[in-house]
């Protein structure tokens, strides 16, 4: 075994080598540093998906912190007397007055507006793709559910704060949505007269309504947030990321690039390419041109208003939904509790407990560490597809106005397709997707057995036609393998696998019970994949 | 504002046409009629009748004023193309002249909205902001907050506004074509009518401060954009960057 | 990721650093995949098949690898002290070279671009003008030349610049090994026995008596969210006996001013008797008035109106009204056809017969819209006949039957 010897250590350190030691001798870092900076990232396209979810997150921040120097989330009524002419002298909250300054009045404010609204569709749209990602290739199972589950939550809240987000100007398109929203809660069965009180403080459109979603909309959910994208990619750290099968690849191994400096560079690269789109966004396309819908008044509305697009499918569900309302023992549960608060409830829950589920049909237990492709798990493909078309429907639904003007449709005629359609197609695309997965997978073993087509016919001597197959080749690594740790340590060698930090943290807790708890030192030690005690 | 200036110098050009109190115009409006009442016969008598009393297929003009037949006619909609569930803005076929003269014919079978007449002073008075007050009070439930349009029941619609001169607005308002309500003086006097028209005007000319306007749609063509361009282009990137070329 | 590092970079043979693209095109497997003598084989990747060598039947070489650009490839990973085993063909050397160079203006263009963007954000933001037409999109195309410059110039030079390589590292499994788990919970379980929960039924249920309690301080700010209960509140508005009805701008409106086909949005004033004796009728146009009490005032033509049963005489002269918020989700209805008088609302596409007492025949709404009895009052004006609606307007909640 050649071993490269430890290069030696530099005598005259620059500044960087003299803070790194700082910090060592403080912290003792350069363990968990190496091993970090050495960590294998797989190399694949879809990998980086979640990273736009990242990025925009933190773009969300950066351009939100600009944009609550300038906004002044009060109810307050002002008389306008910004630069934007058509308003001047209109009454309106100082949040829609301030709106319009940061749009009108304060240097890039109209463009970090724009990019944060635009951020905030992005964060949910690389959400929901990043999702389908994880869930066709079967990268949420064992033992990756929590993730799962940490995701989805981030999924709903990410939807709930761009709603918080796209309420705040307190324009009239906005205040229709948080109308309904009002109405939403007003129609839980018991307690929905009460919520929707307790929420809005008082009848809609309550009292100070605006301060107390601004406060849920930059601290309460973005901490929530935060906390959980932490918990994510911590959880992501630690169990180390899936990868497609592939030359070399195995349950027990991950190959990749190192952090750093590849994997570390493209990222950073990545980050300010997903910022230099949104700047593009920002910049070009107007969003959300809350001068044009004017200030709230609950008596005004405009038509074709819609909610941003992740509300967009609940919209659609409530436009297709029939007028079931339930009246009886002088109690109503109104038709828009089906579609708004139940239709969500079970799509989230089902999402949520999808991993859960299909571990216990199929049986499979087992941790996986690698992907699969959509066409090997048929069923799970099915019902991925399933949900996408009938999630596909009720979004199409909810801008049926728009799409009835601009390809000259009638309105009923829409609404009645999306009732259809959201009945008929889903399962339609279940039965289709699951023959298309089986008839590439049995596509895949011909191949396997006997190679592919080459298009070359051969005449036998008998006679016969045969075309010529080749082998399909086994696949190459495209790069040269290197092992992670360029330069091996003796420490390395005893495992400091489980990490120096965590084993040393574990300690440090348990050097508290050591005089009670005389078992456990002994009990790590027989323990063989980790021997204790090096420190 | 060029185009504004515009707009309102051809709302004074029109109102020079305009039937007048004095002898020579009442001689004027006489030959008018006439012509107006020859033009009827061979473009429009086919459907509303010989004497404009309606028939089948057509309502009876007798009563609709000016007002009417100059807001049908210059927007295209009359004659009507074909039948749908509304009629369709186009380029009109007749000219201005003749527009106003069957507009005098139709005026000379009964009262009704006469074509309005916007002044220069009158249209740089007008409220710009109380336009828009007005616009959202009443216009923009069907027309949308800046006058995109929107659709109604059964394939009819509440049309985009981009096109639509001051005067058409006005004389939408007050005679209520087709399924839209009529505003007449009694809910918006004139000056108002004429801010709401000045609004419209505003909103549907003045540049989009943030960009593109992406047709002024709101959410759906952002979540369109969102999506196609914002995801479908950081896809490409990704892949970009997973590619194992090089190297 | 501890112990596949010694066949790395150490793996001393030249032969076998598989730095050249040259011999990785002939042996793609080779480099990597055959062991160099001595050492260890699990490290370069476990799985990896051994000297699989196509030979002559194979079918041409995967494209990325006959790929020319991939020259630049040639620099080898290896640390600093170990330079030595460099052993790339000179004539590659210098194709590489040149190439890097390429490279290396390629990325330092991005740069530039990107300086040029940040200069361009700086001097648009101090000297644009902020509100020309070209500001904000000048401002956002400039910031996406300075983001977008730097990630560009950092990927092309990771992808161009930098060596590739596959690095490979072990996974661990996750479940502790037995004598762990066992010596955890024995730990928990000694502790929770100090602790005596157990064996002191009296402590642990009070104990569990109070965290329950406790639970009412989350309760507590919850409800201290508002001081205002629902009580009846859902199911009043603000109209009144007599109130005249006000436009928007506080004008009442009379008989006459409504053209038939016509629609005006209305809203409460309230009668307020001075004391002198005189009434002054106050427009109740404040957010929370409006928001319940906003009516649409239809005048339809004679005899069209088909009144219910009981409401006869809630018209005036053609006259009726309807609260104009939606019985679904609380819109304003008031997309008003006025050829099928059929009332749409915007959001969720509601549609309500005008002349069947507004009941809603399409979409998700399912009661119809409450209907205010008209009067008309001395002065031919407006008026509220009998009071407030009959039925709360609005969408529907638990409470209402």
């Amino acid at each position: 075994m050649t071993t490269v010897p430890p290069p030696p250590l530099v005598k005259r350190p620059g500044p960087v080598r003299t803070l790194n030691r700082a910090i060592d001798e403080r912290f003792g870092t350069q363990a968990g540093l190496r091993r970090n900076l050495n960590k294998v990232f797989p190399d694949h396209w879809s990998f980086m998906i979640g990273e736009i979810a990242l990025y925009s997150f933190v773009i969300l921040v950066l351009t939100g912190i600009y944009l609550t120097l300038f906004f002044d989330p009060s109810n307050t009524e002002v008389i306008y007397d910004g630069s934007y002419v058509p308003l001047k002298g209109v009454e309106m909250s100082r949040a829609y007055a301030s709106t319009l300054d940061i749009s009108f009045d304060i240097r890039a404010g109209l463009v970090f507006r724009q990019i944060h609204h635009w951020a905030a569709l992005l964060f949910v749209a690389s959400i929901v793709v990043h999702l389908m990602r994880v869930f066709f290739t079967g990268a949420f199972r064992k033992p990756r559910e929590v993730n799962w589950l940490i995701g989805v939550g981030l999924f709903i809240l990410g939807i709930l704060e761009g709603f918080a987000g796209y309420s705040l100007p307190d324009d009239l398109l906005s205040g229709t949505g948080l109308r309904i929203a009002a109405s939403i809660a007003q129609s839980i069965p018991v307690v929905g007269t009460w919520a929707s009180f307790l929420v809005f403080n008082g009848e809609w459109p309550g009292e100070g309504f605006i301060p107390r979603l601004y406060v849920v909309h930059i601290l309460l959910v973005p901490g929530i947030l935060l906390a959980l994208i932490g918990a994510h990619l911590g959880i992501l750290w630690h169990q180390k990321h899936t990868d497609f099968p592939g030359p070399g690849k195995t349950e027990h191994n991950v190959i990749g690039h190192r952090v750093f400096p590849i994997f570390a560079a493209k990222s950073t690269g990545f980050f300010m390419i997903v910022f230099a789109m949104l700047a593009l966004l920002g910049g070009l396309a107007q969003i959300n041109p809350i001068w044009g819908f004017g200030p709230y008044d609950p008596a005004n509305v405009s038509s074709a208003s819609q909610p941003d697009w992740y509300i967009g499918f609940l919209d659609g569900s409530t436009r297709l939904f029939p007028p079931w309302e339930f009246r009886g023992f002088g109690h109503t549960v109104p038709a828009v509790f089906w579609p708004t608060l139940i239709l969500p409830g079970i799509l989230f829950t089902l999402l949520a407990v999808y991993p859960f589920l299909e571990a216990k049909f199929t049986g499979d237990k087992e941790s996986h560490n690698l992907l699969q492709r959509p066409r090997e798990a048929p069923t799970r493909t099915g019902l991925g597809v399933f949900a996408i078309s009938f999630y596909l429907v009720l979004w199409i639904s909810g801008g049926n106005d728009v799409i009835a003007k601009t390809f000259d449709i009638s309105l009923n005629a829409m609404t009645w397709a999306g009732r259809v359609g959201a009945i008929v197609i889903p399962p339609i695309a279940f039965v289709l997707t699951r023959k298309l997965c089986i008839h590439l997978q049995e596509r895949d073993h011909e191949i396997a057995e006997h190679g592919i087509e080459t298009g070359i016919i051969q005449q036998l001597p008998s006679g016969e036609f045969v075309e010529e197959h080749r082998p399909k080749l086994p696949s190459v690594p495209d790069h040269r393998r290197v092992p992670t740790d360029r330069v091996a340590l003796p420490s390395a060698e005893n495992g400091h696998a489980r990490g120096d930090l965590v084993r040393r943290a574990g300690k440090a807790v348990t050097g508290f019970f050591v005089e009670e708890e005389e078992r456990l030192p002994e009990a790590s030690e027989s323990s063989p994949d980790r021997p204790a005690g090096k420190h | 504002m060029v185009l504004l200036v515009a707009l309102a110098a051809t709302g004074l050009l029109w109102a020079g046409f305009a039937p007048r109190g004095t002898a020579q115009d009442t001689a004027d409006a006489n030959e008018a009629v006439r012509q107006g009442r020859v033009l009827y016969l061979q473009g429009c008598s086919s459907c509303h009748g010989l004497q404009a009393q309606g028939g089948n297929q057509a309502p009876s003009l007798i009563g609709v004023g000016s007002a009417a037949v100059d807001f049908q006619v210059s927007t295209g909609r009359m004659p009507l193309a074909a039948p749908g569930a509304q009629a369709e803005r186009k380029d009109p076929i007749y000219s201005q002249t003749q527009i106003d003269q069957l507009a005098a014919y139709i005026d000379s079978l009964g009262g009704g909205p006469k074509k309005p007449v916007i002044t220069q002073t009158e249209w740089d008075d007008a409220d710009l902001a109380h336009g828009g007050e007005l616009y959202r009070a009443n216009c923009a439930q069907c027309h949308q907050a800046v006058g995109a349009g929107a659709p109604l029941t059964y394939g009819k619609y509440a049309p985009d506004l981009g096109k639509a001169t001051p005067t058409q607005i006005i004389e939408a308002m007050r005679t209520g074509p087709e399924s839209m309500p009529l505003f007449g003086p009694g809910q918006l006097d004139e000056a108002d009518a004429v801010a709401v028209a000045k609004y419209v005007r505003h909103v549907s000319e003045a540049p989009s401060a943030g960009g593109d306007d992406l047709g002024k749609y709101g959410p759906v063509p952002e979540g369109l954009l969102a999506w196609l361009v914002g995801i479908g282009g950081l896809l490409a990137v990704c892949l970009w960057i997973g590619a194992r070329q090089k190297v | 990721m501890s112990k596949q590092d010694d066949d790395s970079a150490g793996s001393g043979s030249p032969g076998d650093a598989g730095g050249s693209i040259f011999d990785r095109a002939k042996q793609p497997v080779k480099p990597s995949g055959e062991p160099a003598p001595g050492s260890d084989v699990s490290a370069g990747g476990p799985e990896l098949r051994q000297g699989h060598d196509d030979g002559p039947e194979r079918l041409g070489t995967p494209p990325h690898q006959t790929d020319s650009t991939r020259a630049q490839s040639t620099v080898l990973l290896v640390e600093p002290h170990e330079r030595a085993v460099d052993v790339s063909p000179a004539h590659a050397a210098e194709i590489d070279r040149r190439a890097q160079r390429r490279a290396e203006r390629l990325v330092a263009f991005w740069f530039v671009v990107s300086i040029v963007g940040t200069v361009g954000f700086v001097v648009t933001n101090f000297v644009g003008d902020k509100h020309a037409e070209y500001y904000t999109p000048f401002m956002g195309v400039a910031l996406a030349l300075a983001m977008g410059g730097i990630g560009f110039g950092v990927i092309l030079w990771a992808k161009q610049l930098m060596p590739h390589e596959e690095a490979v590292q072990e996974r661990h499994p996750f479940r502790s090994a037995d004598e762990e788990i066992a010596a955890t919970e024995e730990t928990v379980a000694l502790g929770y026995a100090d602790t005596g929960l157990a064996r002191r039924p009296l402590v642990r249920r009070t104990l569990l008596g109070a965290g329950t309690v406790l639970g009412a301080l989350l309760v507590v700010p919850l409800l201290n969210l508002t001081n205002r209960k629902p009580g009846k509140q859902l199911d009043h508005t603000h109209w009144v006996k007599g109130a005249r009805l006000v436009t928007g701008e506080g004008t009442p409106v009379k008989i006459g001013d409504i053209a038939i086909g016509g629609i005006e949005t209305v809203f409460p004033a309230v009668p307020v008797t001075e004391a002198d004796g005189t009434v002054r009728y106050e427009p109740q146009l404040t957010m929370h008035e409006k928001a319940d009490s906003a009516t649409v005032l239809i005048r339809l033509g004679p005899d069209e109106n088909r009144p219910r049963p009981g409401r006869e005489n809630w018209a005036y002269d053609g006259h009726v009204a309807y609260s104009k918020i939606c019985t679904h989700a609380g819109c304003p209805v008031s997309l008003y056809e006025t050829q099928t008088h059929h009332l749409l609302c915007p959001c969720h596409q509601s549609v309500f017969d005008v002349l069947d007492g507004c009941r809603a025949i399409f979409g998700p709404a399912s009661r119809s819209l409450p209907q205010l009895a008209l009067g008309v009052d001395e002065d031919g004006y407006f008026i509220a006949r009998d009071g407030d609606y009959t039925e709360p307007v609005g969408p529907a909640f638990w409470e209402r039957s």
